[in-house]
């Protein structure tokens, strides 16, 4: 068992929408943080939703620890980390009630390792929380996630809204959630670099469908972005183009293998970002 | 459900002091007025007063988003729906040992115009308050809060349109000139809110367990 999270051909149609996920499928290795990319409307979310059980998929399989599990499983929820891009606490209550509230819900509560979280994110535990900033209401929803032993961590633009102390220090904790290869993260963000200074596999997603799933290493490795003429890209071998975007200046096309690249071609480095714009404003082979 | 029922708690804890403070003011006032109209306001004061919190927490669920969260939560989804109604009882609950201990404690001092109606009155308010939340509960999770006010007055009507059905049913069956009507009238409409409250729970239920977040 080398993954701790699997979606299988998960789809998910909407009544009021055309919007639809179109069998989804990835997996998150053990002690592995993936990076979930995409534009909004992508589906991202919507993904996500399936796997925590806001949304009822309409068909495929989800597998947690290697289990079978559907949206009203609650022992799964038990191995589950959340945190939404806003914090969802009931905001008249400050931080130890909130505790208190959980620590009834949650089996494997641990209260000493709440406190230990509010105090290394110097969250104050008087105040209502309805008066935290997004920076501290974000490393709140953290903390909860991490005191009860969750093995998978699902982070849905967990960063967005943050100075970038606030952000790394989120970061700094998902490094340390996966250090001993027991647990896993699925992160989403806007932010790519924040993706690329965690993640070791990226995953994007565009209407509903996942364009790239491939580690990082792999992506800096075997891809390369190429800026050519309309002339240029006609001698680039078609079989190694995964995606190429029009501008006014000439042509972006992400390859793959490059050894079989002309030399003739200069190979530029590039980010993360990038690679996310190719595919979502380009066209994919 | 510990844990949902605290978080009620601490949702609406500065409205729940609120709603006992102006029920034990208004409360007292009436029963010094002495006056059998009065008692019967005071009857009523307590249950209305004392239930609001209860549909307080639906509406700071949503505008928070922990009526999302929940459905991440390790909790059944009947149970989410459950600690809704408990609650609901619970406050219904303390509205009646305020307005017992009320009634009583004045009593001790001062003559009470009649027992009976406060009883009498008592009940059918605790009949009409378990319909507005048997009614409040499952429109509220299909319409979501931003339909509060509408689902409000439909629950008030509701509620007084189940005293009046069950009024006539009784008439109808039993006839108004039975002895000890009016308590056999409180005592069924408790009964019948009792019943339907229990039907609003299971259609509840079935809403949420399709609701998506």
């Amino acid at each position: 068992m080398s993954s701790i999270l699997e979606l299988e051909d998960v789809t998910k149609r909407f009544t009021n929408s055309s919007f639809a996920l179109k069998g989804i499928s990835f997996s998150i290795p053990y002690g592995s943080i993936v990076g979930f990319i995409g534009e909004n409307g992508a589906g991202k979310t919507t993904t996500m939703g399936t796997i925590i059980g806001t949304l009822k998929k309409d068909d495929g399989v989800i597998r947690m620890l290697g289990k079978e599990v559907d949206r009203d499983q609650v022992a799964a929820k038990e191995d589950l980390g959340v945190v939404f891009d806003n914090m969802n606490f009931s905001k008249n209550l400050n931080a130890v009630q909130l505790g208190h509230v959980l620590s009834h819900i949650y089996q494997r509560w641990d209260a000493s390792q709440y406190r230990g979280y509010l105090e290394r994110f110097r969250l104050p535990t008087d105040k209502n929380i309805e008066h935290f900033s997004r920076g501290m209401s974000m490393k709140l929803s953290l903390a909860v996630a991490l005191s009860h032993e969750a093995k998978v961590f699902i982070l849905d633009e967990a960063t967005a809204g943050l100075d970038p102390v606030g952000r790394e220090e989120i970061l700094e904790v998902l490094l340390d959630v996966v250090k001993d290869k027991d647990r896993g993260v699925l992160m989403s963000s806007h932010i790519t670099s924040d993706i690329e200074k965690v993640a070791d596999r990226l995953i994007f997603i565009k209407n509903g469908e996942i364009l790239l799933n491939v580690s990082k290493d792999s992506l800096v490795s075997d891809y390369a972005i190429l800026t050519c003429t309309p002339e240029e890209y006609q001698s680039v071998p078609q079989e190694i183009v995964a995606a190429y975007r029009k501008k006014d200046d000439g042509i972006d096309v992400l390859v793959t293998p490059i050894d079989t690249l002309p030399a003739t071609f200069n190979r530029r480095p590039f980010s993360v970002d990038e690679v996310t714009l190719l595919l979502m404003r380009g066209e994919t082979k | 459900m510990r844990g949902l029922l605290l978080n009620h708690y601490y949702s609406t804890d500065k409205s729940i002091r609120n709603a006992l403070l102006l029920t034990v003011f208004v409360s007292l006032g009436l029963h010094l007025a002495q006056q059998s109209i009065a008692l019967r306001a005071a009857a009523f004061v307590p249950f209305i007063l004392m239930i609001q919190p209860a549909f307080e927490v639906l509406k700071h669920d949503a505008m928070s988003g922990w009526n999302k969260f929940v459905f991440t939560l390790p909790l059944r989804r009947s149970q989410l729906v459950r600690s809704h109604y408990i609650w609901l009882l619970l406050l219904l609950a303390t509205g009646t040992l305020i307005a017992y201990g009320l009634f009583f404690g004045t009593t001790f001092f001062i003559d009470s115009p009649s027992a009976d109606t406060f009883y009498n009155f008592s009940l059918r308010a605790i009949g009409i308050v378990l319909c507005m939340g048997a009614l409040s509960y499952p429109l509220t999770f299909w319409w979501g809060t931003e339909k509060s006010d509408q689902i409000t007055l439909m629950s008030v009507g509701f509620g007084l349109g189940m005293f009046f059905l069950v009024s006539m049913g009784l008439l109808l069956f039993v006839g108004a000139d039975a002895p000890s009507y009016d308590r056999i009238f409180s005592i069924s409409l408790v009964a019948v809110s009792l019943l339907v409250y229990l039907l609003s729970y299971g259609i509840s239920v079935w809403i949420y367990k399709n609701k998506e977040g």
